[in-house]
């Protein structure tokens, strides 16, 4: 009921233009508790709600292929089952599920702090499912993985450039998981995925926005009981150069994604990895703006109409990570100039990029990363996320510093080693006739001159 | 002493300025222009104005723009809704005397060059439109607007082609909007003494004078009519109510109770949108038609059969909480007196496969 709901809310970019006001990013403040539970908060003095919840070392790296889904599974099994209880009180209930971790969390007024952390205590730490909405639950999940899977066709896209890139390792489940290995998963699996996963070690609680540090230690303290346990180890990711091909010639466009390895969240090379991609960033050929960007690609890219838009990332997790780009075009035809164009593009980073183009992006970024930023819950994700993954969260300030250490050299350096003639993931779906085979896009990983 | 002297300052260009300062790095600008579509002289006027900002301008070119924003890592942009444009910028704090400059002469400088006008202008309004109309909640949303106000709020919000916009027609409007009586600016994350004297030295402060536009009168209410248009894709059956002021706390708690767990009934999206001196609410039930047919119905049932709404209440005001969050211009709504809801008079749409759709007097 809740997944309809939320899903089917249409957001309209041109209507919302959003006002950011976690511009403070003041310090967070820790307290690790004596049963092994962090608390870790951030308080905004111009924000009106709070927000609380708990950050699970458990997605869907978390799971095997035979329970693949079953952290996403629970998540909506949960958020449904505590969003009236929830309503009642004032606050909403929401979660989330990614690769490395599930969010569960409520937002509402300061005043009902207390009762939040009841709530999250008696449905989160403690599981109490009946087995009628599990089943009404894995009915709504399948339904919305159908969904998933046949109109994002970017977001497919990116699960199988995962899947391929580190197949045979965690990180390639999908996070949703499928419509077959959630259809199978029944109550008890559910438990028992909670009994490994839910434990102290592997548990964050996060506040941010209108909160105080100390009272929310003190709630924590006295109201929050979860089963002390280590978390649970995860095989480390491993990268291998492959591709896979979903072509479908009914879809209207092409969605491709091409990626090198990246970096992981604890590396030295972190903010390098992010600066490179920032250096070619984002592009839609529709926007005014795309045509006077400081970018070459985008000037052979917009031109010919080569692609509708793209995007590259630096996406880093525990142990590993993609580097790379997404694209989505209607101009299917040239799909062999697009590639081309981009991987010629990052051959320059490891040959020929230049200053401005290097401090442009690392102006870019820093803005970039306070932007996302943009509200109590942005700020709590970040927190539950990073704190996770690398045990703490590096403030503004020292974000900033790493960003200034990064200059043509260490770019070079990095590509060099990354980038230049290394192997490729590729994943694509759509009209994809056109997407050359994987060794004529290996070869574009070089120049044979320069 | 110097901030007495900079509000003086501030009445003497006669444009409202508010600034709230945090600590952290970023700072969010925004002028907001009462040149909605309400105020539109032809329909879509104001989108191809909005699309014109942030273009050429006789101190510098779009590209320059771009490019030295970019050194500073901001970001540009220009949005609309019924009631105004929002031209925004978000940046780290230093960069607030460029960012002021630059917003300022979007509204004072722009060339309007003619060859801006197809090349650029049209084809991205063009984009907007076949974007939104992707959704059939947008083309509902719009069809209950048209309905239930026919004029002023009742404008599209974008522009369509249907009437014809020549480039003196946009001119003559920025014109008549950009003065200084008729925007404010808005700043978060900023000095206000500092965002005064950066004012001053703009060109903000040498607009010409005008009258603000801001409407306040109460527009007419128009209910209980009905339209009806066949698509292909998803259905979408929808009902609006026009909201006077003084009722904003009972639909804001309404929507709040609809869109929550605390109802029993599936409904795709509600909501109150909060205009000056009038609101609309919407609600909407997405889906295959035979679904959308059994929900809506389910959901009028309810609704005519009169709900308490008293639980939702505390939930509204958290949904009110972090919208102000979000929101450049919040509305002070208080909640805490609402009790029941009973719908009356409304205003149908249904589209899609709608001969599979109920009629509004089969609700």
């Amino acid at each position: 009921m809740l997944s309809a709901r939320t899903s089917s809310v249409t957001k309209n970019s041109v209507l919302n233009f959003k006002r950011s006001i976690a511009t403070s990013y003041s310090k967070t403040q820790f307290t690790s508790l004596s049963n092994g539970i962090t608390v870790a908060t951030e308080s905004n003095p111009a924000a009106k709600s709070a927000t609380l919840g708990l950050w699970v070392g458990a997605g869907s790296t978390s799971e095997n292929p035979y329970n693949n889904g079953v952290s996403n599974f629970l998540n909506n099994t949960i958020v449904s089952g505590a969003s009236k209880e929830a309503a009642k009180l004032g606050l909403q209930f929401g979660g989330q599920t990614a690769k490395e971790f599930s969010a569960y969390y409520t937002q509402g007024l300061k005043s009902s702090l207390p009762q939040a952390l009841d709530l999250l205590n008696a449905k989160v730490s403690s599981l109490d499912l009946t087995s009628e909405s599990v089943l009404k639950q894995r009915e709504l999940t399948t339904k919305a993985i159908e969904h998933f899977e046949e109109n994002d066709h970017a977001g497919r896209v990116l699960e199988h450039l995962h899947a391929t890139a580190f197949q045979n390792t965690p990180l390639a489940l999908p996070t949703r998981g499928t419509v077959e290995t959630v259809s199978e998963l029944i109550q008890s699996d559910l438990e028992s995925f909670h009994r490994k996963n839910f434990v102290s070690s592997n548990t964050v609680v996060v506040a941010s926005g209108d909160v105080k540090h100390e009272d929310v230690v003190e709630l924590v303290e006295k109201k929050l009981k979860i089963q002390t346990g280590s978390a649970p180890e995860i095989a480390e990711a491993k990268f291998l150069g492959s591709e896979v091909r979903l072509r479908d010639d009914t879809l209207p466009a092409a969605w491709v994604s091409i990626a090198h390895q990246g970096e992981a969240l604890s590396s030295p090379n972190y903010y390098v990895a992010k600066v490179a991609a920032q250096i070619f960033g984002d592009y839609n050929y529709h926007e005014p703006i795309s045509r006077n960007l400081g970018v070459k690609l985008t000037g052979v890219v917009g031109e010919n109409h080569l692609a509708d838009t793209y995007n590259h990332f630096s996406l880093s997790y525990k142990s590993g990570g993609l580097w790379g780009f997404a694209t989505e075009t209607s101009n299917v035809q040239i799909l062999d100039d697009l590639t081309h164009f981009t991987l010629k593009e990052w051959n320059r980073l490891s040959v020929s990029i230049t200053e401005t183009e290097v401090a442009r992006g690392k102006q870019l970024l820093k803005n970039k990363v306070l932007f996302e930023l943009s509200s109590p819950l942005a700020v709590a994700n970040d927190i539950g996320s990073s704190v996770l993954a690398t045990g703490r969260r590096a403030s503004a300030d020292e974000i900033f510093a790493q960003i200034d250490k990064v200059d043509v050299s260490s770019i070079k350096k990095w590509a060099g080693s990354r980038l230049w003639d290394q192997d490729i993931a590729v994943a694509g779906t759509g009209q994809i006739e056109d997407l050359f085979d994987y060794m004529r896009l290996r070869n574009e990983t070089a120049l044979l001159r320069w | 002493m110097l901030s007495r002297r900079l509000a003086t300052q501030s009445r003497g260009y006669a444009t409202k300025v508010s600034a709230k300062d945090f600590p952290g790095k970023v700072s969010t600008l925004t002028i907001k222009v009462n040149a909605g579509s309400r105020y539109a002289t032809k329909d879509g006027i104001s989108h191809l104005l909005s699309r014109f900002n942030f273009q050429n301008t006789t101190a510098r070119s779009a590209l320059r723009l771009t490019r030295e924003s970019e050194l500073l890592g901001g970001e540009f942009s220009s949005t609309i809704d019924r009631d105004s444009i929002y031209l925004s910028a978000k940046f780290l704090k230093e960069g607030l005397p460029y960012y002021v400059n630059a917003l300022s002469d979007v509204l004072y400088k722009t060339s309007f060059k003619p060859h801006e006008f197809p090349e650029v202008v049209l084809p991205a309004a063009k984009y907007d439109l076949s974007k939104a109309n992707a959704s059939p909640i947008f083309k509902a949303d719009e069809l209950l607007h048209s309905l239930s106000f026919r004029n002023g709020l009742g404008n599209p919000l974008y522009y369509d082609g249907v009437q014809k916009i020549s480039l003196e027609e946009i001119k003559e409007f920025a014109n008549k909007v950009y003065t200084k009586e008729n925007i404010e600016v808005i700043g978060s994350g900023i000095n206000e003494a500092d965002l005064n004297k950066f004012i001053s030295e703009s060109s903000l402060a040498q607009l010409p004078t005008g009258s603000s536009l801001s409407s306040s009168s109460v527009p007419k209410f128009y209910q209980g009519a009905e339209s009806r248009i066949r698509a292909s894709g998803e259905s979408v059956a929808a009902i609006a109510v026009p909201v006077k002021t003084e009722e904003f706390a009972t639909f804001e708690v309404f929507s709040a109770y609809l869109t929550s767990a605390l109802s029993d009934v599936v409904v795709s999206d509600a909501k109150l949108n909060k205009y000056s001196q009038a609101g609309l609410f919407t609600l909407f039930v997405k889906g295959d038609a035979s679904q959308v047919s059994e929900n809506i119905k389910k959901v009028a049932l309810l609704l005519k059969s009169g709900v308490d709404i008293s639980s939702a209440s505390g939930l509204a005001s958290t949904k009110l909480a972090l919208a102000s969050e979000a929101s450049v211009v919040p509305h002070q709504v208080d909640v805490s007196k609402v009790k029941d809801f009973k719908l009356g008079k409304f205003n149908y749409v249904a589209i899609g496969d709608i001969n599979n759709l109920p009629f509004a007097d089969e609700l």
